[in-house]
């Protein structure tokens, strides 16, 4: 419909309704493929996550566990286990929700979408090579960075990719307001591939020398979580959390405040891993005072969420997205202030090298990332794949088995971890003493663990039905529109004038 | 000068201009000016604000009381309409 007719219709409030829907319906559509290709193999890659990090918690309360498989020893299902949920699940369905919200907010279709579709593949052969040689024992002995070093060219070019057709996509755009969450999904978008290309250079091809690793690699790790899957998460949020309750943010002015305090603060922040390590102090005090100006960007983001829904708290009650979404931005902010407090030298010096660290790391990635993520799923595919969910049932049942399962994990390695703490401060506690003590704990972890595991089978099998149109078919409550009713109702394709 | 200095010194300029550039052009292009305007972009006339979005399949929604909110308060917050001309801040 050119202007000219357009001008001609009458745009009734059903009419301007339906062209929105219309409109909404066309850009997510054109990201079904790529975001849909992502999220499928995202589920795969948790899957195997999970079965590995299972491997790994029983072998620390019970080590003759498979002891015959030596690719399944507890160093090498442990790195497996962190490299396929860092590069197989968490960074591949956070680009899934990143290309389907930029696509959404700038109102206007994703660019490339079969490109997409290779870079996808090619993202997950190099996660699938890498896995095979860290399970295989061609294991880099750098946290976060294990898979051998041919891999992450291929991830590079892949996220190259990606990233184009997201700024290609925005400048499409026709909505002239950048939207906050927009601000975080440029942010993740374009410090990943600097924080991933500069760390691999800097450790695995020109390897700088001696403690400089270690700095690099810390820088790396821990921005890995804050200046990637925390604008991810955080964008989601604040996209879904009004979207789904109907209200805009409570203070779009702090928002924007957020955003350019952690752009300032949390690059500096990763050093904290390395308290009482051989580095120059005043290195070490620069990245504690970062990560306690922290909590800037972290209250704004609390004060926010919290007011945004603290009248409608009630609505968790009747929306998965906004149960699981709000479960993780409480997270967010607990872990968050964890860590400021964590990176104090007094508390550093009793809570680092114990399990405690590694409650805190899963409280970010888990009860924050990828609860987030889950809340977004439960939003977006339905959107793509035009069918519903096939049961509330087994979504109550995904969402308390990882809440509880996170919970349950996180008390019990934070309790273990600051008492093991304490004692290996105290010279005059054995150390088999201390080993013992944290031994109920461990085996409270492998539960933990096999309680998230049924919750991540319940809802692959949820994924699967609802990409196969399996189930009672349904219109309500994601008000599935159908495309042609919209066009039946207002004509052709043109804007209203 | 060694290749590993190249790697640190020209991402920090890089990304750091890049910073500097993404901030000034964010000014210039007014995206720091009326943020209650910015905070409805996301709602539209088929998904206004005031509307829930989400919900358990096969399940009715939340009751009135649950939902209840003031309609003139909320007529305060209702979206810029794109499709009316001078509304839409890209055309200020």
């Amino acid at each position: 419909m050119s202007d000219a007719v357009a001008a001609t219709v009458e745009w009734t409030p059903e009419k301007r309704r339906a062209y929105f829907a219309r409109e909404r319906a066309g850009i997510d559509a054109s990201t079904r493929l790529p975001v849909l290709t992502f999220f499928a193999a995202s589920v795969f890659w948790l899957l195997v996550g999970t079965t590995l990090a299972i491997i790994a918690s029983v072998k620390m309360h019970w080590p003759e566990f498979l002891e015959s498989f030596s690719w399944l020893t507890f160093g090498r299902a442990r790195s497996a286990h962190l490299d396929t949920m860092a590069y197989g699940w968490t960074a591949q369905v956070g680009l899934g929700v990143s290309l389907w919200l930029i696509a959404r907010l700038a109102r206007a279709p994703l660019r490339w979408p079969r490109l997409l579709v290779g870079a996808a593949g090619l993202w997950n052969a190099a996660v699938l090579a890498g896995a095979i040689g860290v399970l295989g024992g061609q294991m880099q002995s750098v946290e976060w960075l294990e898979f051998p070093p041919f891999v992450a060219p291929l991830l590079a070019l892949a996220f190259v990719v990606i990233a184009m057709s997201a700024l290609t996509t925005f400048g499409d755009r026709q909505e002239g307001h950048i939207y906050v969450s927009q601000w975080y999904l440029f942010g993740a978008l374009f410090w990943f591939p600097w924080l991933y290309v500069v760390a691999n250079v800097l450790i695995l091809f020109q390897p700088v020398r001696g403690v400089l690793q270690a700095s690099v690699n810390w820088w790396f790790a821990h921005n890995y979580l804050g200046l990637y899957l925390t604008p991810i998460g955080l964008a989601s949020a604040y996209y879904l959390i009004p979207k789904v309750i109907g209200r805009p943010v409570y203070s779009y002015y702090l928002s924007i405040i957020g955003f350019w305090a952690l752009a300032f603060f949390y690059n500096s922040a990763g050093i904290h891993h390395l308290i009482g390590g051989p580095m120059p102090a005043w290195l070490i005090t620069y990245s504690i005072v970062a990560s306690v100006m922290m909590l800037i960007p972290v209250g704004t983001v609390a004060i926010n969420h919290h007011m945004t829904t603290v009248n409608h708290f009630r609505l968790v009650l009747y929306s998965p997205t906004l149960r699981f979404i709000v479960f993780g931005a409480m997270s967010y902010t607990a872990v968050s202030v964890q860590g400021a407090l964590q990176s104090l030298r007094t508390v550093n010096e009793v809570s680092h090298f114990t399990h405690y660290t590694v409650a805190h790391a899963h409280l970010g990635v888990y009860a924050f990332f990828t609860m987030t993520m889950f809340g977004s799923l439960y939003y977006i595919v339905p959107r793509l794949t035009k069918w519903e969910w096939a049961s509330a049932r087994l979504i109550r049942l995904h969402f308390w088995m990882t809440a509880g399962g996170i919970m349950l994990y996180f008390l019990s390695l934070t309790w273990a971890g600051w008492y093991q703490g304490q004692m290996l401060n105290d010279a005059n506690v054995p150390f088999m003493d201390i080993v013992k003590y944290t031994l109920p704990y461990l085996r409270t972890r492998s539960i933990a663990a096999v309680m998230l595991a049924v919750g991540h089978l319940v809802f692959a099998y949820l994924f699967v039905l609802n990409l196969l149109h399996r189930g009672e078919p349904r219109r309500d409550p994601t008000i599935l529109g159908d495309v042609k009713e919209y066009r039946d109702m207002i004509g052709s394709e043109g804007a209203p004038q | 000068m060694h290749a590993v200095y190249w790697v640190i010194y020209g991402t920090v300029i890089l990304f750091g201009v890049t910073v500097v550039a993404a901030f000034v052009w964010a000014i210039r292009t007014h995206q720091f000016q009326k943020f209650q305007q910015g905070a409805v972009s996301i709602f539209d006339p088929d998904e206004p604000v005031g509307e829930m979005t989400d919900g358990f399949p096969g399940e009715s929604g939340p009751p009135p009381e649950v939902l209840d909110c003031d309609q003139d308060e909320l007529s305060k917050l209702d979206p810029p309409d794109p499709t009316v001309k001078g509304t839409s801040i890209r055309h200020e």
